[in-house]
């Protein structure tokens, strides 16, 4: 790497002896952003314990940086010379929202929203289909309300919500859902296996979902079995199977056979596991 | 077809070249759609399942009755239980959390088996950040959907721009490197079809590499460089490793074109080898043994798979003496693979043996000294096709050679005198010191690790005392060299080990350390071999009889002292070798008993001392080394007793050594 690097130098002197010097290719900056995220991502990603519950209690939030500090910091040396191509430039838009959901930053996340959702626009492909940033793009406001609802119920320390109503979990997981069902009817979704971005909202609402078939169910906490059971009988297992079927409606049938077939691509094993889970959940309801 | 589809491309690469401005443009939108790590929200406990059992709990069990009372959640507990509707949240949270902690209970986690604490753990020991993060990723746009002819266009287009900058058409336009260009989008897009990632990152480093070494070897290149072999055999290596579930063939070959010396490789296919006429001719031949060792090593070696510098170095060695051999390397096979395969498997297989019960040589025995071992192995089938042709005769002789150098370090304390990494520039310099006569090895390959075992025994001490590194290595060297090149050379190694230890003896005893400096002792060191090879019987003897400390001490004294002579430190040195070299030339009297041995240091000094009376008289300081050497060749050849010492008889020897110079 050390000739390689030499090399560049060189050559980059080179051809700055003979023109003004040429800032870096957009492609090169945008892989440093990917790789930077990438390797952000690997070290803050924060197991979803629920851990108010259990005897031991939630890691404290390690001192420092701000989670994927690097990321914008990446993100924001690139936008302030924009690329090229506005779709390079509308890429960067959503992952900083992206980075805003996931690392729990819901005013930021609130903030950018406009500018991901004008994304949407720019993010067209050649094939006419929509891809991930543009499926993220659209159902960000959905994003934004889930995630935060979710967030906020974590760190509130408690683990049942017994007075806590679903609504806005039900709106955000709802509003994913019609979203994605708009880009089916409209023939704008590629297959899973070449793009996995509706398969991850689906996964996102279908989570958010269950938050909401687990609200319900504290609120329908009774001293006495019955009338429980006959609170929990009003909704059943509405939620968890509409969320079982919108994973289900994107995945490619070979992942949905039971045992699932070879055919079914490695790389949606995430969604896959999440879809036996929730049929399973379905089944010991009933 | 084939090669109409390739032009095509390379018209393409070419015309992408040309409008790079726009090239950047797609890239850029190609990385936008690069698969990224996205989380999915955290899910929820369930807990509801819990409620009446808890209430039954803090109702029934004495120990839930007392923690409420000792918690003071006695009141919280009657309003959650006489709650008409849903129970107040804080009450029941605080019961939860009391009723979890004494029954030890853990709600369930609201998702899947693959739980993220597990994930997460994964995440910190995958073997790479791509593999750790698979789980998480969100596929966008993926590149299967595009023709892998167009992905690998742009990324050749890509790599040139990156490497090359604005020369990167200079590559292209250039017949001798565009063939390069040209195998491999024939191998990777036209031929195979490959429709992923892993092919277009080999792509990638492949015409990196090449574009690195066309640029720092320009001006070198022959007409028809080799370079072609290396692209199709990374094109059949990879398309039959993508079919067995056990290798990660993209992982496998990125892996090795990250190496740096992988650089090295191409260059070599670049320049060196391509050069060779002989060779040219042989390019399939060659190119199906670089496939078939990557495809046996990734199988079936897992000690080289794991060691990419050792399988570069070798792929190098092959083709290197391959080059020079074609007929009796390249074109052989044994066991049903190429012979250049087999010998590496065998060596590896004697290299791993020896390993496991040598801690230090396994230390030792890695990277280039593979590659080392194996262009000595390789050497040695080549120079003795008649003797090294079947399985059965390859075995032993990989193991006796693979042994013979583990025997060398099977001494511990050298790895504290020496240290690893100076041990393994040692038996690297003594490698290649023996690559130039694989003729002796084939014939007795033990002797090397003998001389090696002796010598670095001798010489080790030397080390901590100040001798450089390089001087050691040159000493090592000698050794090996003047022992391949000696007919006697199975009786080389104990005289060579006798000498050495009693010169490194005598210079710490004597404090010549700052006298001689590391140059001068290992000059000592030379010529002390030098007497030995000129008469190994005599020092055979002197070492049985136990005499060769005593001789060896006394020379050392003698030429040191110089008789008080303003001598210098080579000229001393020059002094010590003479004598000895007097010594093997005249010093058959010693074995008969005839001399006492350390009478010769004795001589010598009083010789020196008689000299002095010569300066002037036909004796200059320069003729001084040459006089002694002459008078202790005329008292060896008539004897005289020197007990007591008569200065006349010196005095007279001094003068007949005179007029002898």
């Amino acid at each position: 790497m050390e000739r390689r690097v030499r090399l560049g130098l060189a050559l980059a002197f080179c051809a700055c002896l003979g023109a003004t010097c040429e800032k870096q290719s957009d492609r090169a900056s945008l892989a440093h952003v990917h790789d930077v995220y990438a390797s952000e991502f690997a070290e803050t990603i924060v197991p979803a314990t629920g851990a108010s519950c259990v005897s031991t209690p939630l890691p404290e939030v390690a001192a420092g940086p701000p989670a994927f500090e690097k990321t914008l910091a990446a993100i924001r040396e690139l936008q302030a010379k924009p690329p090229e191509d506005e779709a390079v430039s509308a890429h960067l838009t959503v992952l900083e929202g992206m980075v805003y959901v996931q690392s729990g930053r819901i005013g930021l996340a609130k903030s950018a929203l406009p500018d991901v959702q004008a994304a949407a626009a720019k993010l067209q492909t050649a094939t006419g289909l929509d891809a991930r940033d543009a499926l993220l793009a659209r159902s960000f406001p959905y994003l934004v309300t889930g995630w935060e609802r979710v967030q906020a119920l974590q760190a509130s320390g408690q683990c049942a919500f017994p007075e806590e109503s679903p609504a806005d979990l039900e709106t955000a997981a709802d509003g994913i859902r019609a979203e994605l069902a708009s880009e089916r009817a409209n023939e704008r979704l590629a297959s899973s296996e070449a793009d996995a971005g509706a398969l991850y909202l689906a996964t996102t609402a279908a989570i958010f979902y269950v938050w909401d078939d687990k609200i319900r169910d504290d609120g329908c906490m009774r001293t006495s079995t019955e009338a429980s059971r006959a609170c929990r009988a009003i909704y059943g297992t509405k939620y968890l199977e509409r969320g079982r079927d919108l994973v289900a409606q994107n995945l490619p049938p070979a992942c949905t056979a039971s045992p699932p077939a070879s055919g079914c691509d490695p790389s949606l094993a995430r969604y896959v596991d999440w879809y036996r889970f929730l049929d399973a959940e379905v089944e010991r309801h009933d | 077809m084939i090669a109409t589809t390739a032009e095509l491309a390379l018209v393409a690469v070419t015309a992408l070249l040309r409008y790079r401005e726009r090239v950047d443009e797609i890239l850029a939108l190609n990385e936008a759609k690069r698969s990224l790590p996205f989380q999915l929200p955290p899910a929820p406990r369930k807990v509801d399942e819990h409620f009446q059992p808890m209430l039954a709990y803090f109702a029934s069990s004495d120990v839930g009755r007392a923690a409420l009372v000792l918690h003071g959640l006695t009141q919280a507990y009657d309003a959650v239980c006489t709650a008409p509707g849903p129970p107040p949240q804080n009450e029941v949270n605080r019961l939860f959390h009391l009723y979890f902690e004494l029954a030890e209970i853990r709600p369930r986690l609201l998702a899947p088996n693959a739980s993220d604490e597990e994930l997460q753990q994964a995440a910190g020991t995958g073997p790479s950040e791509q593999m750790r993060l698979a789980y998480y990723v969100v596929e966008s746009h993926r590149l299967s959907r595009n023709p892998a002819l167009t992905r690998l266009l742009l990324a050749a287009a890509d790599t040139l721009l990156e490497t090359l900058g604005q020369n990167a058409g200079l590559f292209l336009s250039n017949p001798k490197t565009r063939a390069f260009v040209e195998t491999l989008l024939d191998e990777f897009a036209v031929k195979h079809d490959f429709d992923d990632e892993g092919a277009e990152r080999i792509v990638k480093r492949l015409l990196g590499s090449a574009a690195i070494a066309a640029f720092e070897q320009r001006g070198r290149i022959p007409e028809q460089p080799a370079l072609k072999a290396l692209a199709g055999a990374f094109g059949d290596v990879y398309a039959e490793l993508r079919k067995d579930p056990a290798v990660d063939a993209a992982d496998f070959l990125v892996g090795l074109t990250t190496e740096r010396s992988f650089d090295r490789l191409v260059s070599t296919f670049l320049t060196n080898v391509a050069g060779d006429p002989s060779f040219l001719s042989s390019e399939l031949v060659a190119r199906e043994v670089v496939a078939a060792t990557l495809k046996d090593v990734a199988k079936n070696v897992p000690a080289i798979r794991k060691d990419p510098k050792a399988l570069l170095g070798s792929l190098e060695v092959a083709l290197a003496v391959g080059a020079d051999h074609v007929d009796p390397i390249l074109r052989r096979e044994l066991g049903g693979k190429p012979l250049a395969t087999a010998v590496l498997g065998a060596l590896a297989a004697a290299v791993g043996e020896d390993a496991r019960a040598n801690d230090l040589f396994a230390r030792v025995a890695s990277g280039e000294i593979v590659a080392d071992l194996y262009a000595i192995a390789l050497r040695t089938v080549a120079a003795n096709p008649g003797s090294l042709e079947t399985e059965a005769q390859l075995g032993p002789f990989a193991t006796g050679l693979v042994t013979s150098f583990a025997g060398a370090l099977s001494d511990t304390s050298l790895r504290d005198a020496l240290g690893v990494e100076t041990l393994r520039a040692v038996v690297s310099r003594s490698l290649a010191a023996l690559a130039a006569h694989p003729e002796l090895l084939a014939r007795d390959h033990a002797f090397a690790g003998r001389v090696l075992e002796e010598t670095l025994r001798a010489v080790a001490p030397l080390v901590a005392d100040g001798v450089t590194l390089d001087d050691l290595l040159g000493v090592v060297e000698e050794a090996l060299r003047a022992s391949a090149e000696n007919v006697d050379q199975a009786g080389l190694a104990e005289p060579f080990g006798a000498v050495l230890s009693a010169l490194v003896r005598s210079f710490a005893a004597s404090g010549l350390r700052a006298l001689l400096g590391s140059e001068g002792r290992s000059e000592a060191l030379r010529g002390a071999l030098h007497a030995v090879l000129a008469n190994p019987a005599l020092w055979r003897g002197l070492a049985h009889d136990g005499h060769v400390g005593a001789v060896i001490d006394g020379l050392v004294s003698a030429s040191m002292g110089a008789g008080a002579l303003p001598l210098s430190a080579p000229a001393r040195v020059e002094l010590l070798q003479r004598c000895l070299l007097a010594l093997a030339q005249h010093g058959a009297s010693l074995l008969d008993g005839k001399l006492e041995p350390g009478d010769l240091g004795v001589l010598v000094s009083k010789a020196l001392e008689a000299a002095r009376a010569q300066l002037g008289r036909g004796l200059d300081l320069d003729l001084v080394p040459e006089l002694a050497g002459a008078a202790l060749a005329l008292y060896l050849g008539r004897p005289f007793s020197l007990h007591p010492l008569e200065a006349s008889k010196v005095a007279a020897l001094v003068e007949l050594a005179l007029g002898r110079t």
